[in-house]
């Protein structure tokens, strides 16, 4: 379907209108209305990152709605001091309930925006607001992602230094100007702010546990889901937010699962809202698709009554591999068996060259070792005045020739294999040292040697500090003691084709948007030595390390 | 083109510098790599001190402010970089021009306290941070200034010759609120449209902007103007001041005027004038309006910035003294360093003259070197529900900025409304630089009418013609305006330096309206509050008796050195 091209439409607008909240601090919001006679459903945004009507203004206003875009308490022009990633589901039920009395207003009220946008929509609908009638959050997840320790993985996400940046003082500062690349390795990070010049007030919340995103205090509770009851539409790409998936999950569960829709396609985190044909090194054209224009029906639907399209399956998913869209009445397909890869060398899995191989029974008993230097860790793409909140399928080899990297792959597949659900990393290492920090990365290796990552969130699937394996709380390990880890890896709906391979890469780190593990087992946040650490991958009937994939197993070959 | 590590670069952000009345400004720090001894340069913007706009294409220049105080920073300057009050991240109420004196010495003051401040300092900024710059050098005192088309708040905002400027809805909506508005989201056809003028404000959905307050005084020398700040004027700039303009600015007029009052005051102060509009006076680029003025044209804002200051504020001065006037000669293509902005050897006068059917550019109107011996008149009807486009299609301001801007005027010069008086070709490269000024003998049957003259560059065969400069007069804000009668009218048109190439003809256009620059004039005695519209039957007279004409400052000796 075409999208409407710009709008030659009038609209009436209220620029900086003021909306007041329970405690009588005024939020700031942009209010632009068809020409003509209302009332009409609105659809509201509220954002820390200054209010700009844009795209939404054009395409929402052009399609009969009222849209209303709302600076958060204490960003912007709105009154009152902004908390990162504390729930403010106060402000949404305040500002959907004004909305909704409005002259201009039907009375029905939906939720749009990307990323920190959709987090805001999730606590609005967690508060239930009676004229809410449904959110489209875009890129983010709330589900409790089970006993992942604090920070998700364990690991100090250096991302979010570049994230307080951006929400120092009131407006939304720009994320280039600080000189990121000589102070990204700062150490104590107790002080990295200092170091870079920005983000004073938060960073130190951070270290000091106070802000968590995706910690227990920040998801959805058992209590949550059971209230929720409004029709939810996901949408997010595969190398983008990996957590809005386990959301997808949980919310299919829910009373809302019914009225809800899921989406995924071929992009990272900012082609939600404008997919791209050609991302990292793949072509992904098949995937590039009007997604404002499915929320839009969405809404229709249900801040409408337009139903024409009651028939679809509520899930839409994007098949990477054979790069096809598919029409689904679940997903992940519960019709998978989990089939298992082991991982197996001949004593030397290092690099592109090493003897690493993934097989479906475990091999003879034995270890692959390389060795972590903090001072020299691997680091991938990752653009530190961009710091984009993805890492888009990039031929992995750059990284790979690297001898701190193990390298493990299966064989040529004669037979597509079909793929859906997460895949997980069953693995026994030791460390001659009280910690370190293991990645992983699942990888399709194309018949002209490119290899390619199928997902991924700027490393932060696949991740796992060592210490921090079985939740809060350091618990080290002793030198030489082989501990097993299950690691949970990317999402995905993918098709390793005939010809190609299925690899592993196995590491110590992502750095830069996670921060390096120093390996003494001293606390992060005071920590400045370093030691060079050896990692050991053990493997063998003793030590059955092996990947665990999600295989569809009532599909045949294409 | 140099090579700048800015990768070093040492910076603070959101640092909180208190004024004196203890309300807490935001600015930024940007400091070079390594700890040292240096010079401080101040700037001060209502428009985002760290703002990420989308960028312009085509652009050579530096495209986020970050990246310019980055490069500063790289060669040796410590930034410092504020929101003004009530804007961005600082605390407080905008209320503009107000503070910007005071506020701007206390950020210097506490510049100058920098650990690493060598004691010399400097303030930088391009429109309101040009004023703010001005403003604050008035207040507490540095050792150079460089600014770019800074407002003159002191001397009447929202008028020119007594007709409403319409960017400055544009302006309130931009800083609408502590961060920048939206500037493309308005429907700005329609609230340009929108009826009373003095109620545009509610039409674009800003009710608490102060429009209406600016639209009660009109006259440029109400002392409302001068009320507003205590700061910006020349006479208390002893600084050094590199003056930047563009011939198409919309902050030309101010510019020139300040920079009157800051060369008669003495000093090495500095004039530079491109073939720019607002956006490319800060960003040049070689094409502008559809004329390639070639690479030349092009000045890296940035060189030109630290050209002035390393030869201001560092030990070691270039050896180079920049020029008091430096202007880009059009038609000509090429810069000019002059020692003053001057009066011309010569005024020209060029007589307007037809047979009473000077209507489009292919009517019957001249401009002679003779006065002519017979009275006639051109007649037109001037429609405020279609006013005469400033650009083709819908033109707003943000269009301006845009690529789409041009200097053609045919798409505006087949109308019946526009009379267009046209010279003959000349045989010699004719300069004509400074302020040309129109003598219109003007009637309307309405109680109210703007009078607009264009200058243009006619190219031989009519293959192309250039818009060189404009004034306007509303003939309400003249006292000895009458209905019905024809009424004398003078008016200063903007400032030019062309040299129209043999074979070139200069042309004067004569209309009612230039919309959206200027705001419709409805043709009633309440300018401000008419909502009703009616036609009014237009005439511009020449003869002896009513001699309507254009007086040129020409250039002769100058144009003929230059043309042998």
């Amino acid at each position: 379907m075409p999208a409407p091209q710009g709008s030659t439409t009038e609209i009436r607008a209220l620029w900086n209108c003021r909306i007041p909240m329970r405690d009588g601090i005024e939020l700031a919001a942009d209010i632009t209305v068809p020409a003509g006679d209302g009332p009409f459903p609105a659809v509201v945004t509220r954002t820390p990152y200054n209010r700009k009507p844009g795209i939404w203004m054009q395409r929402l206003v052009a399609a009969g709605y009222a849209y209303v875009m709302i600076d958060m308490r204490g960003r912007g022009d709105s009154d009152g001091d902004f908390q990162p990633f504390v729930h403010d589901g106060d402000d949404g039920y305040d500002t959907i309930e004004w909305v909704a009395e409005q002259t201009w207003c039907t009375g029905r009220v939906g939720m749009v925006g990307l990323s920190y946008e959709g987090l805001t929509q999730w606590w609005t609908a967690r508060t239930r607001p009676p004229h809410l009638r449904c959110i489209a959050p875009m890129a983010i997840g709330v589900a409790d992602l089970g006993p992942r320790p604090s920070f998700d993985t364990g690991v100090p996400h250096l991302y979010w230094s570049w994230w307080f940046h951006q929400v120092t003082g009131r407006t939304q500062q720009h994320y280039g100007a600080p000189s990121w690349g000589p102070n990204i390795r700062h150490l104590p990070l107790r002080t990295l702010h200092e170091q870079v010049g920005t983000g004073g007030r938060w960073w130190p919340m951070y270290v000091d546990g106070e802000i968590d995103y995706l910690g227990k205090d920040f998801v959805f509770g058992d209590d949550d889901w059971a209230n929720l009851d409004l029709p939810v539409l996901v949408t997010v790409g595969w190398w983008d937010d990996q957590s809005t998936m386990a959301t997808w999950v949980r919310l299919a569960q829910s009373p809302a699962g019914a009225r809800s829709q899921l989406l995924i396609g071929a992009w990272d985190h900012g082609g939600n809202r404008s997919p791209s044909p050609v991302l990292g090194g793949l072509d992904v054209s098949r995937s590039v698709m009007d997604t404002v224009g499915h929320v839009e029906r969405f809404l229709a639907r249900h801040l409408k009554d337009e139903d024409e399209h009651a028939d679809v399956h509520p899930c839409r998913v994007f098949r990477t591999g054979t790069m096809r869209w598919e029409d689904l009445d679940e997903w992940p397909s519960t019709a998978v068996e989990s089939t298992h890869w082991y991982l197996t060398s001949g004593g030397d899995a290092r690099t592109l060259n090493g003897n690493g191989e993934l097989t479906p029974t475990p091999g003879e008993t034995a270890f692959d070792t390389y060795v972590f230097d903090p001072e020299e860790p691997a680091r991938d793409f990752t653009n530190l005045d961009l710091f984009a909140w993805s890492d888009p399928p990039h031929d992995q080899r750059y990284l790979l020739r690297r001898p701190d990297v193990l390298v493990y792959r299966g064989p040529t597949l004669e037979e597509p294999v079909d793929a859906s659900g997460r895949a997980e990393l069953d693995v026994f290492v030791s460390l001659d040292a009280p910690d370190a920090d293991v990645s992983v990365m699942l990888l399709d290796v194309h018949p002209d040697g490119r290899m390619m990552l199928v997902g991924s969130e700027l490393g932060s699937c696949g991740l796992q500090r060592v210490s921090m394996r079985s939740g809060p709380g350091s618990a080290p390990v002793d030198p030489g003691e082989i501990v097993g880890l299950r690691i949970p890896l990317v999402w995905l709906h993918h098709t390793f084709l005939p010809g190609h391979r299925i690899a592993l890469a196995v590491t110590a780190g992502a750095f830069p948007a996670f921060a390096r593990n120093l390996g003494t087992g001293e606390p992060w946040a005071d920590a400045v030595d370093s030691r060079v650490v050896s990692v050991t991958v053990h493997h063998g009937p003793k030590h059955p390390s092996r990947l665990v994939l999600p295989i569809e197993n009532n599909k045949g070959a294409e | 083109m140099r090579f700048t590590d800015v990768s070093r670069v040492r910076s603070r952000f959101d640092v909180r510098v208190e004024a004196r009345d203890g309300v807490e400004l935001s600015v930024d720090v940007y400091m070079p790599a390594d700890p040292g001894d240096y010079p401080v340069l101040v700037t001060r913007t209502p428009y985002d001190n760290n703002r990420a706009d989308q960028k312009p294409p085509a652009s050579t220049a530096p495209q986020v402010p970050s990246d310019r105080f980055k490069l500063l920073a790289a060669r040796g300057y410590i930034v410092v970089a504020g929101d003004v009050r009530g804007r961005g991240d600082s605390d407080g109420e905008f209320e503009p021009f107000r503070h910007e004196a005071t506020d701007g010495a206390d950020t210097v003051t506490w510049a100058r306290d920098l650990p690493e401040c060598n004691g010399r300092l400097g303030s930088f900024g391009a429109g309101y941070a040009g004023f703010a710059a001005l403003a604050a050098a008035s207040a507490a005192p540095v050792d150079a200034l460089a600014v770019w088309s800074p407002f003159a708040a002191a001397e009447g905002l929202p008028t020119r010759g007594g007709a409403v400027r319409l960017d400055w809805l544009f302006w309130m909506h931009l800083v609408g609120g502590r961060v920048r508005g939206p500037v493309d989201a308005p429907p700005w056809r329609s609230i340009f449209r929108s009826r009373p003028l003095s109620g545009m404000h509610e039409a674009l959905g800003r009710p608490d902007a102060p429009w209406p307050d600016w639209l009660a005084h009109l006259e440029p020398r109400d002392p409302h103007w001068s009320s507003l700040t205590s700061g910006g004027g020349a006479e208390t700039n002893a600084a050094p001041t590199l003056l930047v303009s563009g011939w198409w600015d919309g902050g030309l007029s101010a510019t020139m005027k300040h920079w009157e009052s800051v060369s008669a005051s003495g000093g090495r102060h500095s004039l530079v004038i491109g073939p720019w509009d607002s956006a490319r006076t800060r960003r040049p680029v070689s094409i502008m309006g559809g004329v390639e003025w070639g690479p030349g044209s092009v000045v890296d804002p940035d060189e030109l910035l630290l050209e002035w200051f390393d030869h201001h504020l560092r030990d070691d001065p270039s050896p180079r003294a920049p020029a008091p006037v430096r202007v880009f000669v059009t038609g000509r293509n090429a810069w000019e360093d002059l020692d003053r902005w001057s009066a011309a050897d010569d005024v020209e006068t060029l007589w307007l003259t037809s047979a009473g059917r000077a209507n489009t550019r292919i009517g019957d109107g001249k401009l002679t070197p003779h006065a002519p011996t017979r009275e006639a008149a051109d007649h037109f009807v001037h429609d405020p529900d279609n006013p005469v486009p400033w650009q083709p299609g819908h033109g707003s301001f943000s269009r301006t900025g845009s690529a789409a801007f041009t200097l053609e005027t045919s798409f505006a010069t087949g109308r019946d409304d526009t009379l267009t008086y046209t010279s003959a070709t000349v045989d010699v490269p004719t300069l004509v630089r400074g302020t040309p000024v129109v003598h219109l003998f003007a009637e309307t049957d309405r109680d109210d009418a703007d009078w607009v003259v264009s200058l243009e560059d006619v190219f031989p065969g009519e293959t192309r013609t250039v818009h060189l400069a404009h004034g306007v007069v509303r003939a309400g804000s003249v006292p000895a305006f009458r209905s019905g009668v024809p009424v004398g009218y003078r008016i200063p048109m903007t400032q030019v330096a062309h040299e129209f190439q043999p074979g070139h003809a200069l042309r004067l256009v004569v209309t009612s309206s230039l919309f959206p620059l200027y705001a419709v004039n409805l043709g009633s005695a309440d300018y401000l509050g008419a909502t009703e519209a009616e036609r009014g039957s237009h005439s511009v007279s020449h003869g002896p008796r009513l001699p309507s004409r254009i007086e040129l400052p020409l250039h002769r000796e100058e144009t003929h050195d230059q043309a042998s």
